[in-house]
């Protein structure tokens, strides 16, 4: 195997993230927002990116003055082919943070909620709506439940309904793909701890090449092309996981017809910045389009799943949904403030009483965001046993996925710190 | 300096384009979301079901191992 890629399985892309040598002047600016030291080089020469160590966040290619970092996979092209083909149903399932970013390459204010117009201009380029919203429910009722049995089982003993092991407490989130690949590659001792749920992008995947395919779509399973639409770099990566290709074992088993060889349940993922590419070339300005439906049963979402892409928004969808199904009660306030915000770690306590136990409990809870910064302690003490938490929101980037490393960048640049850095003795 | 600034408004901004969308949507509580429903009523059965667990949850992988 190839040295430089021992810590990616066959199949896997290693490192989406690479540096245009000849633009990088080797400022360092990058390295102040790597989470996991994995760019190399000197000050002042060409810097270069540890794969091994990369966990494919982003944020230097959204931080570099230069424009230098880039992406190793560019599926514009391919996605374009695959809408001109009348034969293929390409699914665009639509990542939360998308909605409040994508109207910025079109000259919009940032921050613009474009729900509407994203979704006429997707639908006039070909594509079927899978808000991915919708996938971000379905993660709350799998990963919710999931809690809710670790949970039991840690404090009431309760047993798996199917046997099998009940992960240990603190739960952790797993719905950021650089957040599963840090642990897997600096913290394994935890993975038990990541819920087992898979993320919105490889649910959606999954449903929509199986269920939706049958009852939705009515096509064949091998003619639904899926594509996510992902304000991350990372989420490149996520899909190229070998146990991704669940659709396809699914259908199989169930005698269904299935390609010899496996296909994938997510078969591209576009960036923010690609899909605002895509448009473009496509000659859709989206700042143009009137307000449409998505169209399908997929697009239907809860204010709940639309939060995930902000830091606390799963641990407060989760919240909302845990507290009703354990009290059995309704919520008196919807909004759990307490894990809002851009404090580096934010806690929460809310007592409640499980009907199921008839006993009064007080679940605590952890939000993290910006890894760099914030999470070594949060694991050092999961590490030695002292966590006080029973449940916590790990996302990689500053402010969550709004601020992932695939979103647009300054408008239309390159770069949030701009070209001009009078500090910096070449310039 | 002034750019990180400009970062900072544009994460403010659209964290509060999220809220916004959550604020003034109809339903807001995932469990509550009926065509989340129908797929499992349809298909998976509930949460953590066999089907659920086969196309909805994933095992991780040590790649510590390889780096050391």
């Amino acid at each position: 195997m190839n040295q430089e890629t021992k810590t990616y399985r066959k199949g896997e892309i290693p490192g989406i993230i690479a540096i245009n040598a000849r633009e990088c002047k080797g400022c360092d600016a990058c390295k102040r927002f790597c989470p996991t030291g994995a760019i190399t080089g000197m000050f002042g020469t060409t810097h270069r990116v540890d794969v091994d160590r990369c966990i494919s966040c982003g944020q230097c290619l959204i931080n570099c003055p230069f424009g230098a970092p880039y992406e190793t996979v560019d599926p514009v092209d391919e996605v374009a082919a695959k809408l001109a083909d009348k034969h293929v149903t390409v699914v665009g399932i639509i990542a939360p943070a998308v909605r409040v970013a994508i109207g910025e390459p079109f000259g919009m204010p940032a921050g613009s909620l474009v729900t509407g117009k994203m979704y006429s201009a997707m639908k006039k380029a070909g594509f079927v709506i899978l808000d991915n919203n919708f996938a971000a429910d379905l993660t709350i009722m799998e990963e919710g439940t999931e809690f809710i049995q670790r949970a039991r089982h840690a404090l009431f003993g309760e047993k798996a309904e199917h046997g099998g092991g009940i992960g240990p407490l603190p739960q952790f989130t797993s719905c950021c793909p650089a957040w599963v690949r840090f642990v897997e590659t600096n913290y394994p001792a935890l993975i038990p701890n990541l819920s087992s749920a898979k993320s919105p992008q490889q649910m959606a995947g999954a449903v929509a090449k199986t269920y939706g395919a049958a009852q939705v779509f009515n096509v064949a399973p091998e003619s639904v092309y899926t594509v996510g639409i992902m304000p991350c770099t990372a989420k490149k990566f996520e899909a190229s996981r070998p146990e991704f290709q669940s659709a396809w074992h699914f259908t199989k088993e169930k005698g269904g017809s299935a390609p010899s060889a496996p296909y994938p349940d997510i078969d591209a993922v576009l960036t923010t910045r690609d899909l605002a590419r895509l448009l473009k070339k496509m000659k859709i300005n989206l700042a143009a389009e009137n307000d449409a439906e998505g169209g399908t049963l997929f697009a239907e979402y809860t204010g709940a799943g639309t939060i995930f892409g902000n830091t606390g928004g799963v641990m407060e969808a989760a919240l909302r949904t845990a507290w009703v199904v354990l009290t059995g009660t309704p919520l008196s306030k919807i909004e759990f403030t307490a894990v809002r915000g851009l404090k580096g770690v934010k806690s929460a306590a809310v007592t409640l009483r499980d009907r199921k136990y008839g006993k009064e409990v007080t679940v605590k809870v952890a939000v993290v965001h910006d890894i760099r910064a914030n999470i070594r302690p949060i694991v050092e003490e999961v590490m030695a046993g002292r966590s006080p938490y029973h449940f916590i929101e790990v996302m990689n980037c500053p402010g969550g996925c709004i601020n992932g490393g695939g979103q647009p960048v300054c408008d239309t640049g390159s770069s949030w710190i701009g070209r001009v850095l009078p500090s910096f003795a070449w310039s | 300096r002034s750019a990180l600034i400009n970062r900072n408004h544009h994460i403010q901004a659209r964290t509060k384009g999220l809220y916004q969308d959550d604020a003034t949507a109809k339903i807001r509580l995932s469990h509550e979301n009926q065509a989340v429903m129908k797929l499992y009523k349809d298909f998976a059965g509930k949460p953590l079901s066999p089907v659920s667990e086969e196309l909805l949850h994933t095992k991780y992988v040590n790649r510590m191992k390889a780096l050391s």
